[in-house]
């Protein structure tokens, strides 16, 4: 499986560098801060934009599936590491060398586990941001510094966290209604 | 560059961007109570230059500083402070700079609707008054 990913990987990483313009622009998508920037600031304008109280508690559900995939990343990192391709392969590296373990990719983990919430509650916007997820985690890849296998990992542990956080807020209902309607009693929801 | 300087430019572009994408809100919704500006074209032309230039930044942050690394907790708490100080500036600017020209008319008092018709203070004046006159009844 591991040899898969190893293919895929020098695949997909071997498209770097031929052309100056492409590598610009993926660097930029997959660094560490542009994309998780423009989700953070979609679900400010999803929460102050929207009419739909559904919306709302989706952003919220982002927020705790934000929270529980990043413990699930802690926790991963704890018990399993696995090295960076740079180390193991020869890589047409465009971004810094991180320390860390390859396995999740953290940024990966983190942007699918605030797109899920948004797309169970709205199809729509919601396939904006996984598509968005996608091609950060693809870019991750190209730039070098991901195996393909660490970015579906991340997502299958966001798609988990995402889920504990839908439940989480169907099972505290109450409780995340009563902050909605303190919040909107201030004029913030 | 120190971790400092870089969390505290992160945090100002952070801030500009919050107070264009609540424009930007403020004019698609007719949010007239928040934004600084009477029509709603001058606060897209605002948005666009408070959010376009720091996402610029944002794409090109590696390029900028290769080894200046916000790590993701730092990010989280530099754009949580950066999101707070941008509504409370905004809000509160929009209440001093529409005074006059914004009628308190209290025709809707909940949630963020009511800003439609009034600034954040107006709104807050009219919850406390309102709550008063429940509590002397």
């Amino acid at each position: 499986m591991f040899e898969v990913d190893k293919q895929i990987f020098l695949w997909i990483n071997g498209l770097a560098g031929r052309s100056a313009v492409a590598d610009s622009i993926i660097q930029g998508i997959a660094n560490d801060y542009f994309v998780i920037v423009s989700f953070c600031l979609g679900l400010l304008a999803i929460w102050f934009g929207s009419t739909s109280k559904e919306m709302q508690k989706a952003v919220i559900a982002a927020v705790i599936s934000i929270g529980l995939a990043s413990l699930l990343v802690v926790l991963s990192n704890h018990f399993y590491f696995r090295p960076r391709p740079f180390t193991e392969l020869p890589t047409n590296l465009l971004f810094y060398k991180p320390s860390d373990s390859s396995f999740p990719s953290n940024l990966a983990t983190i942007l699918m586990a605030i797109s899920i919430p948004i797309f169970w509650t709205n199809k729509k916007i919601g396939s904006l941001f996984i598509g968005a997820s996608i091609i950060t985690g693809l870019a991750r890849v190209y730039v070098g510094i991901h195996y393909p296998f660490d970015i579906l990992g991340g997502f299958i542990l966001a798609l988990l966290a995402s889920l504990a956080a839908i439940y989480i807020l169907k099972i505290m209902k109450k409780y995340f209604d009563l902050l909605l309607r303190m919040l909107e009693k201030v004029f913030l929801a | 560059m120190t971790i400092f300087e870089l969390s505290l430019r992160y945090s100002i572009l952070i801030f500009l961007a919050v107070t264009g994408v609540l424009h930007a809100i403020a004019a698609y919704r007719g949010l007239k109570g928040i934004s600084f500006f009477t029509y709603k074209i001058s606060a897209y032309i605002f948005a666009a230059i408070t959010i376009i230039p720091p996402l610029a930044i944002f794409f090109t942050w590696n390029e900028r500083w290769p080894i200046g690394l916000i790590q993701g907790p730092e990010q989280f708490y530099c754009f949580i402070a950066g999101t707070i100080v941008a509504l409370v500036f905004t809000l509160g600017l929009s209440s001093i700079l529409k005074r006059t020209s914004i009628t308190d008319d209290p025709g809707e008092l909940h949630g963020i609707s009511a800003l439609k018709n009034m600034t954040y203070y107006q709104a807050i004046k009219q919850l406390i008054r309102s709550k008063g006159s429940n509590c002397s009844k």
